[in-house]
């Protein structure tokens, strides 16, 4: 008897401490999964956002080659710039015109990407071929996309056009009139690949048994798409719509792949004229404090915009839950 | 069972790929790293230079010093922009830059190490009497020193390369199309039959530029007959713009000399066109001066005609090697092209396209055909242009700024140090030329062998850049003023403003704005320049 209470507690010690070598396995490993992106989201989102704000509101000492911050009494400098320029520079109405465009397009292809999406799910014929077209652009590089669109409409377009009687006397990316629009027609283009994957993955996960459930009531294929597929795919797509909104300021069709540092002032947006600013050929850091500060005027309106239109998705969306 | 073989196979392949980055620390020619001796490491950019010349130093140098083995680290575009932060964790012992802003800044950053013993103290270990410092051209030696506060001159950096920007001609379809000492030109004096008229812009009899055009005039006669003649004048990269950019900006600096058109860079000094002190805060003013007015008659003069340039100049797709074809396969064509806008590494980065045009005949190989440099046309008796003043010649070599230099995280910086003296001496100096075509800004000459063994091009290079009349332009810029507000100061030289759009390249707007004159661009120069806009001091 007396053997086997030791056996027991010799069992129940040895228990113990496999349970508590196992729970420190267990939480390196987690630490170890972990580790790596937290340093990251410290030192880039944490860190980079600190120094984002702390910039905005300094200015770069051209003597000493260093940040300074501003004095009390112009501690504003760099926000009441954006606001003068924006006011003032008449081509700052137009890029932020310009921008709201982009952005409203790329808002507006959200309904032929979820309707290609569902053609594609529903295995409609030449789904497989389209599939492959429209996903094309994700795995090749965009620089070889870029060049083949350039070559098309440079090249191709006028042959093409030519049959009918058309005749492009300037390229279309060297004409003020038409050099917007032919990045915007890319951009869409290309926009497809994003859309698919996504929309098809959300998709795909719709229970089968809903949808047989529905055709044995008579359903047709436009009702499963309306009151089946959209409501179920409602949370991603709102998703898109609410988080796309911080894209009136970031965005562009792809401008500095086409034309570098150099693009003609017709094609600027706000995203490709701030990337230029502190990264591409016009950078300088007299202007990082500039644009730290407009960073953080567009995060102000972006950050409200995009919980108010969550909250609107959430209260008058679809609530579906599967 | 065969999906499972399948993954196996894929699984064994795709691991082996990743091997494959493991294994070795070999070059491509079975270099392998040898743990008795030092490691030296050189970071080098090479935008249309070729790094061949950098073996043969390499090998030299590992032959002369046993105890060292020297690799190469090449530096993309995208790594030079975020060199400044990688430096100081990075291997690499020394640096040869093109394309990089600001050297000194480096310095004052404490990213590079002062070389000014290894730059100023002769070896007569290397070279006999001489040090580097005597070889570096006088027009670019003060980019790469200062005073410091006891009044020493010190040298953080050396120059790496000089990169000639300008007009490319076919010397050989000159020669068959009788477009040399053509009877229109009127040379320097502006009368027709006098003995200047085919001395070229120079102005000199027998010098490097004999039969080519001395003035606008004598430019625009040379495009007209050309066009006469079934040539196309020009062909450019309708990509990047910065090549005709740039040559917009070699013709400013022709017309104002090296000493005046500095003024863009510094903005400290006296105009000689506006008769004026220019100032930080003044320098607004310098979007006045006639030189601009000159150079933009010059471009509506080339763009304004479509038969001048090849219709492929203004698209988007045709990139600089795609310009560069054109040009060099047109001579087979009924419409040859004349001229090509380019830099100086622009033979050596189409040397593919000439090996390919080869299997037309041997004429057609690297280094056979007869292209050339073209000296600048001088603005003299241009109607409604005033006179330029300089009469020299320049050598515009904008492409950023180019650096030879020690990283001050070096972990063996004698080694460096070393390698940097065997990497400027005569030999070495010639390798770059004898492989690249290209100066260095040293002075060093060719036995006639060696200088036979250039390509003409890099021939007619050589004998303009070592010219006793030639002025070298780099863009370095002295004043901390415009290195800090660089993109408004590089803005002063032809970019303007007109309501919402911004003008940078006036190729660009003549061409697709038909009825655009000299003056509305000069007025939106003076609308985005002026005492209101202008925040500068």
């Amino acid at each position: 008897m007396k053997e086997h209470t030791t056996d027991v507690s010799l069992n129940v010690a040895f228990s113990k401490k496999n349970k508590k070598k196992q729970k420190i396995l267990e939480d390196l490993f987690v630490a170890s999964i972990v580790i790596w992106p937290l340093l990251l989201f410290v030192v880039y989102w944490i860190g980079g956002n600190i120094t984002n704000i702390m910039l905005a509101f300094q200015e770069y000492n051209i003597e000493e080659q260093s940040f300074t911050f501003l004095p009390l009494n112009r501690i504003f400098t760099n926000f009441t710039r954006f606001f003068k320029e924006f006011s003032g520079t008449s081509g700052m109405g137009v890029m932020f015109g310009r921008s709201i465009l982009y952005w409203f397009i790329t808002f507006v292809m959200l309904i032929p990407h979820i309707l290609v999406s569902f053609c594609i799910h529903k295995k409609v014929r030449g789904a497989g071929a389209f599939k492959i077209i429209l996903f094309l652009p994700s795995v090749i590089s965009s620089v070889v996309w870029i060049m083949l669109y350039r070559i098309f409409v440079e090249y191709g377009l006028p042959v093409f056009l030519g049959w009918f009687g058309k005749k492009i006397s300037i390229s279309l990316f060297m004409n003020s009139d038409t050099v917007f629009g032919t990045l915007v027609t890319y951009g869409i283009w290309l926009g497809f690949a994003g859309g698919l994957v996504l929309y098809t993955g959300a998709m795909s996960r719709i229970p089968p048994e809903l949808v047989e459930a529905g055709k044995m009531d008579g359903m047709n294929t436009w009702q499963e798409f309306w009151l089946i597929t959209m409501p179920l795919i409602f949370p991603t797509v709102s998703i898109g719509m609410y988080t796309g909104i911080v894209g009136i300021f970031t965005s562009s069709p792809s401008t500095y792949t086409f034309f570098g540092g150099n693009a003609p002032s017709e094609t600027y947006t706000f995203g490709y004229y701030f990337f230029v600013m502190v990264f591409g050929g016009q950078k300088t850091p007299v202007n990082f404090p500039y644009a730290s500060a407009t960073s953080l005027i567009f995060t102000a309106f972006a950050a409200p915009t995009s919980l108010l239109l969550k909250h609107l998705c959430e209260k008058y969306g679809p609530n579906t839950e599967f | 069972m065969k999906k499972q073989i399948a993954k196996r196979v894929t699984s064994c392949l795709m691991g082996l790929t990743m091997l494959t980055g493991l294994v070795g620390c070999a070059d491509g020619d079975g270099k392998k790293v040898d743990p008795n001796k030092t490691q030296l490491y050189l970071g080098v950019t090479s935008e249309g230079i070729d790094e061949a010349w950098l073996d043969s130093v390499i090998e030299g140098f590992e032959k002369e010093y046993p105890d060292y083995q020297v690799w190469v680290d090449p530096i993309t575009d995208t790594e030079l922009d975020t060199l400044e932060t990688d430096m100081p964790t990075s291997r690499q012992d020394l640096y040869y830059l093109q394309n990089m802003s600001n050297p000194k800044g480096w310095y004052d950053k404490g990213l590079i190490d002062d070389i000014t013993d290894v730059v100023t103290v002769g070896d007569p270990a290397f070279e006999e009497g001489t040090t580097i410092e005597s070889k570096i051209m006088d027009d670019v030696i003060d980019t790469y020193r200062f005073e410091n506060e006891s009044g020493d001159t010190r040298y953080f950096g050396v120059p790496y390369v000089l990169v000639t920007y300008g007009i490319v001609y076919d010397a050989d379809l000159f020669t068959r199309k009788n477009l040399f000492n053509l009877a229109a030109y009127k040379g320097l004096d502006c009368v027709e039959g006098t003995a200047d008229d085919n001395y070229g812009p120079d102005g000199v009899e027998g010098g490097f530029d004999d039969g080519l055009p001395a003035t606008w005039e004598d430019f625009k006669a040379l495009m007209s007959t050309m066009v006469q003649r079934g040539v196309t004048p020009f062909v450019w990269s309708g990509e990047h713009a910065y090549y005709r950019i740039n040559l917009t900006k070699a013709m400013l600096a022709s017309y104002e000399g090296a000493a005046q058109h500095r003024l863009y860079y510094d903005l400290n000094g006296y105009d000689e066109q506006l008769k004026i002190d220019i100032t930080p805060s003044n320098a607004w003013k310098l979007v006045e001066r006639p030189s601009q007015e000159a150079v933009l008659t010059a471009v509506s003069d080339i763009v304004k005609n479509t038969k001048n340039y090849s219709a492929k100049s203004f698209y988007l797709s045709t990139s600089h090697l795609q310009a560069q074809n054109e040009f060099i396969l047109s001579t087979r064509t009924e419409t040859p092209i004349g001229m090509l806008i380019e830099g100086g590494w622009w033979e050596n980065e189409a040397k593919s396209t000439f090996e390919e045009m080869e299997r037309y005949g041997e004429q057609y190989g690297y280094g056979k055909r007869n292209f050339k440099y073209m000296p600048l046309p001088k603005f003299i008796g241009t109607d409604g242009v005033e006179d330029q003043i300089y009469k020299g010649t320049t050598v515009y070599s904008e492409f950023g700024e180019s650096m030879v230099c020690l990283n001050s995280a070096s972990s063996n910086k004698e080694g460096a140090k070393l390698f940097l003296r065997y990497s400027h001496t005569n030999a070495s100096l010639k390798a770059f030329t004898l492989d690249n075509g290209m100066a260095r800004p040293f002075e060093y000459d060719f036995d006639e062998t060696e200088f036979a063994s250039l390509s003409k091009y890099a021939q007619s290079v050589w004998s303009i850049v070592r010219d006793e009349n030639t002025e070298i332009v780099t863009p370095a810029k002295s004043n901390p003023t415009a290195i800090a507000h660089a993109e408004v100061v590089n803005g002063l030289r032809l970019t303007g403003t007109n309501g919402t759009a911004n003008y940078t390249d006036p190729f660009l707007e003549f061409y697709r704005t038909a009825n655009m004159t000299v003056a509305d661009y000069l007025t939106a120069m003076k609308n985005k320049y002026n005492e209101s806009t202008w925040n500068i001091s």
